[in-house]
């Protein structure tokens, strides 16, 4: 018990103390992980759209596909971007190993398949009505597209926080295709595990915390923009 | 007027089903035109295709003169549809109404028109600020009929528009349309199984029965089940008692649907000696109204709850001095049915 308590009083001395490595631990973290979810709510709405919208041949298998990658460990996907980025992959020649940008490369692969599969799942469960008012109306696919996601808003957000959740704590990715290297791609949870490795318990628990914390704040945030555009 | 809309051989197919089959089809323009029938008979489908949401399986549709693959957008613009139990977008009243507008990048005097679309339907400007939740079944439909007028469309297309509204709303609705009709030209096509209210508002009626056009004008449609008399001939039984036996059907199913004409249906209210047989039937008057495309007068009565409409001339009328509410004595001449 006292692991812990001594974890939460560190945590906030680190905080408060403006402690550098855990800054910038922390910055990096936010930044790779807003990055991933951009990009991964850029291309997966879209996709997941017409997934949830259209009805083609090979829907069923695509979907089960999208569905398989949910559960693809983040330790995998480090690894195939290792693979890709090293110099002997097909990205190599870009330099981007042991980046930010091939955090986030990895991450998106990580976000893509829950934001395209939840979102598929919310325009599906969509009144269907919906489409044929607005088509009634004059609308074409783009504006139903942005219309039914505006409608969907909630679910969306659900999506985004869900993929936000995954990224932001996951640590394979970051730890195989980031390198961990101090004030340059070290996330919180690469920190975590380097500091457990070195017998810093407290030191990973006031980490662990710090994310604890970083994420509460992602989520209050959101709940709060939910609750004002449902009043 | 002109020919506003050109059907060619349509057939329409969902899941290998044919559900709408019409050779030829024109509608002409300011006009108000209804499309009866029962569940299934192919009436959304129909101005699914006439709104140009969807393209029949073969066949043409023209607009104009102009066929629906070469219609631009701007013509696509002018034509609207109010879908069965239209979805608001779960916003305020205000922006689901300039909703359509805002498509057409549209934005001057937005407010302005909105108050406008609002009375159009009877409802007051406070209910723009009203959020989608706050509405009731009557007051969502108009807020959805406002969104459709206040595009000014040259073509209005209304799908069963009083389903699952009181009669209030109902009445509102009618007045939207014929105001719509009279400040903006618009033709507009309804489909509708109230038949009754489709005969106090439309210019032109049309009956549809499983995907075929079956007759424009006053008709009446009598549906299974039926029974059969002594001489093995269809009769309809009415709850009250009284049946109608339906001449030279011995040869007919129990699940045919008769259509009479309303000129062979005769009514009476007084002097009615002559006509009184064995076969009359009792009814009430509930509705009477002038026929659009003539002089004479369509009388809308029940027979124990069955709706049924008969033509009369003004002379037949002025003698008979009907009014709704009379009881009448009816003869249907039943040797020259149509048989479905």
């Amino acid at each position: 018990m006292n692991l812990f308590t001594d974890g939460f009083d560190q945590a906030i001395e680190l905080l408060v103390s403006g402690n550098e490595s855990v800054y910038s631990a922390i910055s990096t973290t936010i930044t790779v992980s807003s990055w991933s979810l951009l990009i991964s709510l850029m291309i997966g709405l879209p996709l997941g759209f017409a997934l949830g919208y259209y009805n083609f041949f090979g829907k069923a298998i695509i979907r089960t596909i999208v569905d398989t990658l949910l559960a693809l460990p983040t330790v995998v996907i480090g690894l195939v971007a290792y693979t890709m980025l090293s110099q002997a992959g097909p990205l190599g020649e870009y330099n981007l190993l042991f980046s930010q940008e091939a955090i986030i490369l990895g991450q998106i692969v990580l976000g893509l398949p829950i934001i395209i599969a939840l979102t598929a799942t919310q325009v599906e469960s969509v009144d269907k009505r919906l489409y044929s008012s607005l088509k009634g109306l004059g609308a074409h696919s783009f504006q139903i597209l942005t219309a039914t996601l505006i409608e969907a808003r909630f679910g969306i957000m659900t999506a985004a926080m869900t993929a936000y959740g995954r990224i932001i704590t996951e640590i394979g990715i970051s730890m195989m295709v980031g390198g961990n290297i101090k004030y340059h791609t070290r996330t919180v949870t690469t920190a975590i595990a380097l500091e457990t490795g070195k017998g810093e318990f407290v030191t990973g628990i006031a980490l662990g915390l710090v994310l604890f914390v970083v994420a509460l704040i992602v989520n209050i945030t959101l709940s709060m923009l939910k609750r004002s555009w449902t009043q | 007027m002109s020919c506003l809309y050109k059907l060619e051989n349509i057939e329409q197919y969902y899941d290998g089903k044919k559900v709408l089959n019409i050779d030829t089809l024109s509608l002409h323009d300011n006009q108000i035109i209804g499309f009866f029938g029962p569940n299934g008979s192919g009436k959304t489908t129909l101005l699914s295709l006439l709104s140009f949401i969807n393209k029949p399986t073969s066949g043409k549709v023209s607009f104009n003169g102009i066929e629906n693959n070469k219609l631009d957008l701007d013509v696509r613009h002018s034509i609207v549809i109010l879908p069965q139990n239209p979805y608001l977008l779960k916003r305020s009243v205000y922006d689901n109404i300039i909703y359509g507008l805002k498509l057409r990048k549209k934005s001057d005097n937005l407010k302005e028109l909105v108050n406008e679309a609002l009375a159009l339907v009877g409802l007051d400007s406070s209910f723009s600020t009203r959020k989608w939740s706050a509405l009731s079944g009557g007051e969502a439909q108009r807020v959805a009929l406002a969104a459709r007028l206040i595009l000014k469309p040259k073509v209005l297309i209304l799908d069963e528009p009083t389903s699952g509204v009181d009669t209030n709303s109902a009445q509102l609705i009618k007045e939207a349309i014929l105001l719509a009709k009279q400040k903006y030209n618009t033709t507009i096509l309804i489909s509708s199984h109230d038949h009754n209210w489709l005969n106090h508002i439309c210019d032109e009626r049309i009956a549809l029965f499983q995907g075929e056009l079956v007759q424009s004008g006053s008709v009446n449609l009598l549906f299974a089940p039926w029974g059969k008399d002594e001489n093995n001939n269809l009769v309809k039984k009415f709850i009250d008692g009284q049946e109608l036996v339906i001449q030279n059907s011995t040869d007919k199913k129990t699940d045919s649907v008769v259509m009479i004409n309303s000129e062979y249906i005769t009514i009476c209210k007084k002097g009615c000696d002559d006509m009184i047989n064995q076969d009359t039937l009792m009814g009430k008057i509930t509705s009477i109204h002038q026929e659009s495309s003539s002089d004479n007068l369509l009388v809308d009565f029940i027979i124990s709850g069955v709706s049924f409409v008969s033509k009369l001339s003004r002379i037949q009328m002025q003698e008979q001095a009907l009014l709704p509410g009379d009881n009448i004595n009816i003869n249907i001449d039943t040797s020259d049915v149509c048989w479905i």
